[in-house]
């Protein structure tokens, strides 16, 4: 029994699978979108314990730094540094999955509701006000980081939130924080 | 087969170019879909889009399963949820290997990953007065603040913070069907 617990991991195959329905049940739950999958798999993972194979911090930024829908790239991101390349399609696969079939089979029934719409869409508004309170709690978790990482990693975040709120784009917003925190973070600053 | 190919190539476009979250590239897809291709009306549009938020998943890959099978059947929503997916996963792989070859020192890229992250605070407090903003079009809902908050906080049921969400959505459900029921 021992022998197996230890080695568990090592045939490669229970770990896919692990993989595989912890990015599939990640999915399925993250009803707002991709910050919300990202706080999920933040806990899923410490819950695992996997947490010491991979930075998931780190990868999140990346994941949010590149094009693309933030779940499918956090999730090649995850899985890839937990099992390398197969584990990273088959997290993004088991992360694909579920709004797959969902928009495949069940579209046609959740656009013709009838006189079941006002419960479906109150459903999807008050779910809203739950992902609005995670997003936020989620957010003032990255705030505090960023405040503790020095003054000027807080002021790059306040002037790239007011950058985002006056229309400029994100991407240009981001680079010019992450110059600010580049260039002009002195060396006195250490971490 | 073109119509294939049109929507990878479209579907493709629409992910490179969305950024910082779903709500942000609503716009980019209806560009793409509505006013480029012409594949949507507007009301189909908007009827896709609600359809994509209350569902699970990115909104970019529910309007790629939506339209492609709308489209093309199981070949096209294959095609274009593929698509959405793979184009910056290759645009990801092309860039960490870019990285890699770089002479550049370890300190450097630690710098400049622990750069980047003030970054998702702000997207993330930017997202945040987005959802606030669209949760005031129906501002009796923001009385579950205060449960959405207790149950997100609370040690045990925070672990698991779909069921919060769950649970706002059911009490707005069940508080609607009241008032209909008694007709306040």
């Amino acid at each position: 029994m021992s022998i197996r617990s230890i080695n568990f991991y090592e045939s490669g195959y229970a770990m896919l699978t692990d993989i595989f329905f912890l990015f599939l049940k990640a999915s399925l739950w993250a009803l707002g979108g991709g910050f919300v999958f990202m706080g999920l798999i933040e806990i899923e993972i410490k819950k695992k314990s996997w947490d010491s194979l991979c930075d998931v911090n780190s990868l999140i930024t990346i994941a949010t730094s590149l094009p693309g829908p933030i779940i499918t790239n956090l999730s090649f991101l995850i899985g890839k540094n937990l099992a390398g390349m197969i584990g990273g399609l088959t997290a993004v696969v088991g992360a694909v999955l579920p709004p797959f079939i969902i928009i495949y089979l069940l579209a046609p029934f959740l656009l013709d509701q009838g006189s079941s719409q006002a419960f479906v869409s109150s459903f999807f508004y008050g779910g809203l006000v739950g992902v609005m309170v995670f997003v936020f709690l989620t957010a003032y978790r990255w705030i505090r980081g960023a405040y503790n990482f020095g003054i000027v990693s807080f002021a790059s975040f306040a002037l790239m939130t007011i950058l985002m709120l006056a229309g400029i784009h994100p991407l240009i917003a981001l680079l010019v924080g992450f110059s600010m925190n580049m260039f002009l973070k002195g060396n006195t600053e250490n971490e | 087969m073109s119509e294939l190919f049109l929507l990878a190539v479209a579907f493709g476009r629409i992910a490179l170019g969305s950024f910082a979250g779903g709500l942000a590239s609503i716009a980019l897809i209806y560009h793409e879909i509505v006013v480029h291709y012409q594949w949507f009306t507007d009301e189909e549009f908007s009827k896709m889009i609600s359809l994509a938020q209350m569902t699970p998943g990115p909104i970019a890959v529910n309007a790629a399963t939506y339209v492609g099978k709308k489209l093309a059947g199981f070949p096209g929503a294959f095609v274009a949820t593929t698509s959405v997916v793979a184009t910056p996963l290759i645009l990801l792989f092309i860039v960490s290997s870019t990285i890699r070859f770089l002479p550049l020192r370890e300190e450097t890229k630690q710098r400049a990953r622990l750069s980047l992250r003030p970054g998702v605070a702000a997207l993330l407090t930017v997202s945040t007065l987005r959802l606030f903003s669209s949760t005031l079009e129906r501002p009796i809902y923001l009385l579950l603040v205060p449960m959405a908050f207790f149950m997100l906080l609370n040690g045990r049921t925070g672990k698991n913070p779909s069921l919060a969400i769950v649970s706002c959505g059911l009490a707005a459900a069940i508080i609607t069907l009241m008032l209909q029921i008694f007709q306040w």
